[in-house]
């Protein structure tokens, strides 16, 4: 990079070369394509989200209907039928969707929340801060556990959605916390002064410069908290709080917890789609990081 | 006869130190203490002074980044700190800053275009291909070439990185640069090209230069005159030939001679003060100095020395000159 | 005739990262005699450290000492064990760094951490220890000693935390001081009281000194001999009026001449163009040859080798070498 160029200003404008967003995307990719970690997280995490979203035209029986009960996993069945016959495959197919359902919504209204407090308490500190915190810290001390075992004995039918709600309410003081330091770091950063020093208002400086420096983080907190509730939900639904109705798998678990070992598919399958689904998440929320980070060009 | 463009009178800012339960102020560090000087249209005014005395806090507090706690500063004939926002605005274009590190002041998210382009932006002062011309021409004025635009900041050295940093400054028209310790951290071998960069970009655009820096060398090459600070303090300012060549403030003295001169040996004659340098926390009365100063008298404990014109165009702040 | 300390020959370290071979000493040869201060001069990112490093073995992966001979005392460093190595540091040879307050550790008093070196490297009975570390504070000039070895490091200013680092680094009558960068955190006026402090102690305590820094001025205050280093490799050898006022490599003149002095007016200082070049995969030929003005085609292609100008001047430069010998390392 010569620092001698002087070049012929004659030239062109337009003839200025400028990669379009499309091949920063494609940097992106590229850098995910190298890991073999990051390929299986991502190709985990793709195939989850499918499944979710097509279970009806997957599933290939309809999870309700009953049949031959205690099937162990066979060419009809590759996962076995349960207690009343049902097809233990659609059953994890439908329930990868409740389960997502779940972990998504709930991530989302901890996003909306938590990045809301945690972005206002950093950038603008003193009172509003002090205030914004206690809150955060009140809402971190609620016995989570409790609160959701109350809340759905309250509102039995609706079980799941309360759960998804709930657990988003209560989960957000976390993402806060990390957001409220992302922003009292960038904060106090030189760019920033820079910023200001040319006039920009408080939004410009919130949007433009800390925000595209806190996506990353966010992202990550997201990977990694979408497996935690569909962890939570399940082991909720397993210790039977939840509504028997719309088999997550964590229903399904609890149903199947009673029949091991004899008929331990039922409890099996689910629990490795569980397992599955969370490592890879959690896999493609690391690799999603560095991926992210422009500093590197993943040559 | 020049015409002053900055003019400072008794400029302030004490930061509180909070203790106790109920964080009441309990101490304040003096970081600038009734500061008063003028800075001419198209000279360079180089600010030096060792940690803590305070140099970076009064160019940020002039720049109304900071806000005073008491003084005024004159800028172009009108009272600065009585501006109102929309006044600010335009002014913060004429008024611009180029920061010591080069790796922390521009955006790591932002390509190099945007960044030199952000004052244009804020102030809606091009749009389109006027605004991409406008930002080639500042890229190549600082010896960068266009196909540099589109890329990151990291993929560019330090040396580079600065002239980013110049560029975006220069973006507004500026009339007046505040210069925070340019080249403090870069290779040394790549200084003398910002610092060249600087004096020839001050040459064709008849900028005005606040040069703040810790390095009395590199002060006295790039300033027409010089001020001295210490603990908050102005102790002395003067030509920078003046400065160098009959300094009259002790401390001056002692800056001048703690500086050892490449190639020359250990030099038998060197000043060398005792003790370091004190902290601006509630300092004691009298000279801020005086307690390492071998010339100090029973007056210079009790009383603080005003900064008085003793020569012409020469001010000092001390009780024997 | 001064007899020899410390001798390096043909010193490699690289640092292997997943990017290439980071070449932070390539070749180097020093030299540095009994009681003598020789000045490793060079920017960031040369390999100075690195050789201070080597010296001292402490060398981490993805680093490695990779060939070379580092003579100290008639025995090679090189091949020594861990064990003796860890006997020699802090006690025949130690080291001061960069930034005192962080090269202490701050949960322990200074006066601990100086009894430890102590009682680490010399047969001392507890009760001497704590008096020799009261003698040693007040050696390099530490007001009210035995009250102030009882602070923590975060309570002594910048310039006492390095009188107290070199403390520690004399407690033990070391026969080599490596000093890196000692002055370069600290204010002016406390740099002076430090180097004041160097040259007293070196009088007083006959160590040799290694004094690494890029502060040419501080160089000139201290040292008899001084070495140019650059992009990974030694590019200039001399005494010190020598090296400052007739210096042969481009790249030393160009150096002095860039720098803004005080007892020299400019308007223009001299550019070196281009920037300091990075020490992963470096092109071959001399590493100054794309910032040099003399540079001819043999410089892209081929690296110069130390040749020895006149007697006690070493220059690696094509300018130089066209004829000559090249320098023949001794042991």
């Amino acid at each position: 990079m010569g620092d001698r160029l002087r070049l012929n200003s004659e030239k062109k404008t337009e003839e200025v070369y400028k990669p379009s967003k499309a091949t920063q995307l494609f940097i992106v990719w590229r850098k995910l394509r190298r890991s073999k970690l990051a390929i299986v997280g991502t190709v985990i995490v793709l195939s989850v989200l499918l499944v979710a979203l097509f279970a009806p035209l997957i599933a290939p029986y309809d999870p309700e209907l009953w049949g031959n009960p205690f099937r162990p996993p066979s060419l009809w069945h590759p996962f076995g039928t349960d207690a009343v016959g049902r097809d233990m495959l659609s059953l994890v197919i439908y329930g990868c969707s409740i389960s997502l359902y779940v972990g998504i919504g709930a991530v989302l209204i901890e996003l909306l929340i938590g990045v809301t407090v945690g972005a206002i308490a950093g950038y603008f500190g003193g009172k509003i801060d002090e205030v914004l915190m206690r809150i955060t810290d009140v809402v971190l001390s609620l016995p989570t556990i409790m609160l959701l075992i109350l809340a759905v004995s309250m509102f039995a039918v609706r079980g799941v959605h309360v759960i998804m709600l709930l657990m988003g309410m209560l989960g957000w003081p976390f993402m806060a916390r990390m957001v409220r330091g992302e922003f009292l770091t960038l904060k106090q950063s030189t760019f920033v002064e820079a910023a200001r020093s040319m006039g920009a208002s408080n939004w410009r400086i919130i949007l433009r410069h800390i925000f595209p420096n806190v996506v990353s983080l966010i992202i990550v907190l997201v990977t990694v908290d979408i497996p935690e509730y569909i962890f939570y939900e399940a082991t909720l639904s397993f210790l039977g709080f939840s509504d028997i109705s719309s088999p997550s798998w964590g229903i399904l678990l609890q149903r199947g917890y009673i029949y091991f070992p004899n008929y331990w598919w039922m409890i099996t399958f689910p629990g490795l789609a569980v397992f599955f689904a969370s490592m890879g998440f959690n896999l493609f929320g690391d690799s999603l990081r560095d991926a992210l980070d422009v500093t590197t060009r993943g040559r | 006869m020049s015409e002053t463009i900055l003019e400072v009178k008794n400029l302030k800012k004490y930061f509180p130190i909070r203790g106790g339960i109920l964080l009441r102020q309990v101490a304040a560090i003096h970081a600038v203490d009734h500061v008063s000087f003028d800075v001419k249209q198209g000279e360079t005014l180089g600010l030096v002074g060792e940690s803590g005395c305070g140099k970076t806090t009064l160019g940020r507090t002039i720049l109304r980044l900071i806000k005073a706690d008491a003084g005024t500063v004159h800028y172009m004939g009108r009272d600065l700190f009585r501006f109102d926002r929309k006044e600010m605005l335009k002014v913060r274009l004429e008024m611009a800053i180029i920061f010591q590190d080069p790796y922390s002041s521009l955006n790591p998210r932002m390509t190099v275009a945007d960044i030199i382009g952000e004052p244009l932006d804020i102030h809606g002062l091009a749009k389109g291909v006027e605004k991409k011309r406008r930002i080639i021409e500042l890229v190549e004025k600082v010896g960068l070439a266009p196909f540099h635009l589109y890329r990151y900041p990291h993929e560019f050295s330090g040396g580079q990185k600065q002239r980013i940093g110049i560029a975006r400054a220069l973006a507004g028209n500026p009339k007046l640069l505040v210069a925070d310790e340019p080249v403090s951290s870069l290779d040394v071998s790549v200084r003398a090209q910002i610092l060249n960069l600087l004096k020839d970009l001050q040459e064709e655009l008849g900028l005005t230069y606040l040069y703040i820096s810790h390095d009395l060398s590199t002060v006295k090459h790039m300033s027409d005159r010089v001020a001295v600070m210490y603990v908050g303090k102005l102790v002395e300012l003067a030509s920078a030939k003046e400065i160098y060549k009959s300094p009259l403030h002790p401390y001056t003295e002692a800056l001048i001679s703690a500086i050892p001169i490449p190639g020359r040996g250990a030099s038998k004659d060197r000043i060398i003060l005792k003790g370091s340098v004190p902290t601006p926390i509630d300092p004691p009365p009298g000279c801020r100095f005086h307690p390492r100063c071998s010339y100090s008298q029973p007056k210079c404990a009790k009383e603080d020395p005003e900064f008085i014109e003793t020569k012409k165009g020469h001010f000092v702040a001390c009780h024997l000159r | 005739m001064s007899e020899s300390l410390l001798s390096i020959n043909d010193l490699k370290t690289y640092f292997f990262t997943a990017e290439g071979a980071v070449k932070a000493g390539d070749k180097v040869n020093l030299e540095i005699n009994k009681k003598e201060v020789l000045g490793l001069v060079g920017e960031s990112g040369c390999g100075k450290s690195t050789v201070a490093l080597s010296i001292m073995r402490l060398i981490r992966p993805p680093g490695k000492i990779l060939g070379g001979e580092i003579w100290f005392e008639g025995e090679d460093l090189l091949r020594k064990s861990g064990e003796e190595m860890r006997k020699i540091r802090g006690g025949k040879i130690s080291m001061i760094f960069q930034n005192p307050m962080s090269s202490m550790n701050p949960v322990y008093t200074v006066g601990s951490q100086i009894a430890e070196a102590i009682r680490l490297h010399q047969n001392v009975q507890k009760h001497e220890v704590e008096e020799k570390v009261v003698e040693i504070l007040r050696k390099v000039g530490i007001p009210d000693p035995s009250k102030r070895m009882k602070d923590y490091p975060h309570e002594y200013s910048g310039g006492m935390c390095q009188r107290a680092m070199t403390a520690m680094a004399l407690s033990c009558n070391p026969k080599l001081l490596i000093a890196d960068e000692p002055t370069t955190n600290l204010d002016v006026t406390i740099q002076a009281q430090i180097l004041e402090l160097m040259k007293t102690l070196r009088k007083d305590f006959g160590a040799s000194i290694l004094l690494i820094g890029h502060n040419l001025g501080v160089i000139s205050e201290l040292c008899d001999k001084v070495a140019v280093m650059y992009g990974g490799k030694l590019v200039e050898y001399s005494d010190l009026t020598t090296i400052f006022e007739k210096a042969k490599h481009p790249y030393t003149q160009a150096l002095l001449e860039s720098i803004p002095r005080l007892d020299v007016e400019t308007e223009r200082l001299r550019i070196i163009p281009g920037t300091v070049p990075r020490l992963i995969n470096p092109p071959p030929g001399c590493r100054f040859y794309p910032r040099c003005e003399y540079a001819k085609a043999i410089c892209g292609k081929q690296e110069p080798q130390l040749t020895d100008i006149r007697k006690g001047h070493t220059v690696a430069c094509f300018l130089y070498t066209s004829n000559r010998r090249t320098k023949s390392s001794d042991g």
